[in-house]
């Protein structure tokens, strides 16, 4: 039985298919092989090949919370792509489509609700990737940048969890975008300009929310992808969040 | 510090090459492009139109209104004045949670000048907007006036005047003293 099992995935390994996605029938054999096969490999490249000691340490990393926040946003964008399927942002019809999704369909709830605390979470763990940053000192010279992309990546977290927000239409986030952009009409000089922006109008209305909407499921996540990446670059480039004790002095 | 150079070779004073200039031209048409189109955009996000209610409403003609008068539009939440010096409107909307308050009343023992009450939670106004008494946070706002070119008057009340605002009844605004209510002639 075993062989056979055996015998299939080495016909899965030899086959055309196969070889023609990966490019080599086995998996690595030598520490030197592995190494080489992580940096080659198009899906785990970014992941390390290896870790410092340092960084392994829970005092140091923090349950990863970087990465924490990395697989809330995937969930984030699968469980949002389903919402999307059945919400519809009309002033009309919002409020409406939210209660439909939760009572009506099925694994609704769930979706709503993976989407709800999935944000609720990204927001504390980004919080807390900034803290533990912050703490270990991993801002310094010469990751200056990655600290920028990651200040930028929390403002856009922010605004997710802000236009998600409004998005039900219900009275929380209504009144919600009636305080923010009242404080955005407080701007000197274009001040009133930025209000008629974030509403598309004068008021809160149905232009609000479409405007809302559509930054909520595409400006959002593609800035928020695009960063990211920048951020996971620069993270490669700087051996994975090494201690910045234990980095070599040369690049100062 | 020496360098060597190949003096054979002789470096063109000008910089400005066919190859240079023709390469400033291409990405000089691209930049005007992008820029004019990027320009642009602050104006593309601004609403141009919005399928909001008017800001603006007529109502009636000047000499609709005696000297005097306080007339309610119940329709539109506002009291237009007809002073001595000229019109005012005042929100008739009580700015703590938006009821419609009562008509200015004379004089009382609790308040000494004209004032009204909103029936909600007891806020007070003067005739100047100004808060007497109750939750209300804020005075009452004043509307900017103006006549249509076929002689209607005419509220904004998407435009606060100060309470000195007046409009006269051909149509001219003036500056005149804070209202404190003797123009109205309780009946």
């Amino acid at each position: 039985m075993m062989d056979k099992l055996l015998l299939i995935l080495q016909g899965i390994r030899r086959s055309r298919v196969w070889l023609s996605i990966f490019r080599r029938e086995g998996l690595p054999q030598t520490e030197a092989d592995r190494l080489a096969m992580n940096r080659r490999n198009f899906f785990v490249h970014i992941l390390p090949a290896k870790i410092h000691k340092e960084s392994a340490r829970l005092s140091y990393n923090w349950l990863w919370m970087g990465v924490i926040s990395t697989w809330l946003f995937v969930i984030l964008l699968l469980t949002g792509v389903f919402l999307m399927f059945y919400y519809v942002p009309s002033v009309e019809r919002a409020y409406d489509s939210i209660r439909e999704i939760v009572n009506a369909v099925p694994l609704g709830r769930w979706m709503r609700n993976m989407h709800k605390w999935s944000a609720e979470l990204m927001i504390f763990a980004v919080f807390f990737h900034m803290v533990r940053v912050f703490f270990t000192g991993s801002y310094q010279k010469p990751r200056e940048f990655n600290w920028v992309i990651g200040v930028l990546l929390l403002v856009i977290t922010v605004l997710f969890a802000f236009s998600g927000y409004i998005l039900p239409w219900d009275q929380l986030g209504y009144y919600a975008a009636k305080i923010a952009s009242n404080i955005a009409d407080g701007t000197p000089f274009i001040g009133p300009y930025v209000k008629q922006i974030l509403l598309g109008g004068t008021d809160l209305g149905q232009p609000s929310l479409l405007r809302w909407y559509v930054i909520h499921v595409f400006v959002l996540p593609m800035s928020l992808i695009f960063l990211v990446a920048l951020h996971f670059w620069r993270i490669r480039k700087d051996e994975y969040s090494k201690p910045y004790w234990t980095e070599e002095r040369k690049r100062r | 510090m020496e360098v060597d150079r190949d003096s054979s070779v002789e470096l063109p004073i000008s910089s400005l090459t066919r190859r240079r200039f023709l390469g400033w031209l291409g990405w000089g048409s691209v930049a005007l492009a992008v820029g004019g189109i990027a320009q642009g955009i602050p104006y593309y996000l601004k609403p141009q139109l919005t399928y909001e209610p008017t800001t603006t409403f007529t109502v009636g003609r000047p000499s609709d209104y005696q000297v005097g008068e306080m007339r309610p539009i119940e329709a539109k939440r506002v009291f237009i004045f007809r002073t001595p010096l000229g019109f005012q409107a005042l929100s008739m909307v009580c700015t703590h949670l938006g009821c419609s308050y009562k008509p200015f009343g004379p004089p009382s023992q609790e308040y000494p000048i004209v004032h009204a009450r909103c029936p909600c939670h007891g806020s007070v106004f003067a005739r100047d907007g100004r808060v007497l008494g109750g939750p209300a946070p804020r005075p009452l706002p004043f509307y900017k006036l103006e006549l249509t070119p076929d002689g209607r008057l005419q509220v904004d009340n998407a435009t606060v005047v100060p309470s000195t605002y007046y409009l006269t009844a051909d149509g001219k605004e003036i500056e005149g003293p804070q209202p404190d209510g003797s123009d109205i002639k309780f009946s």
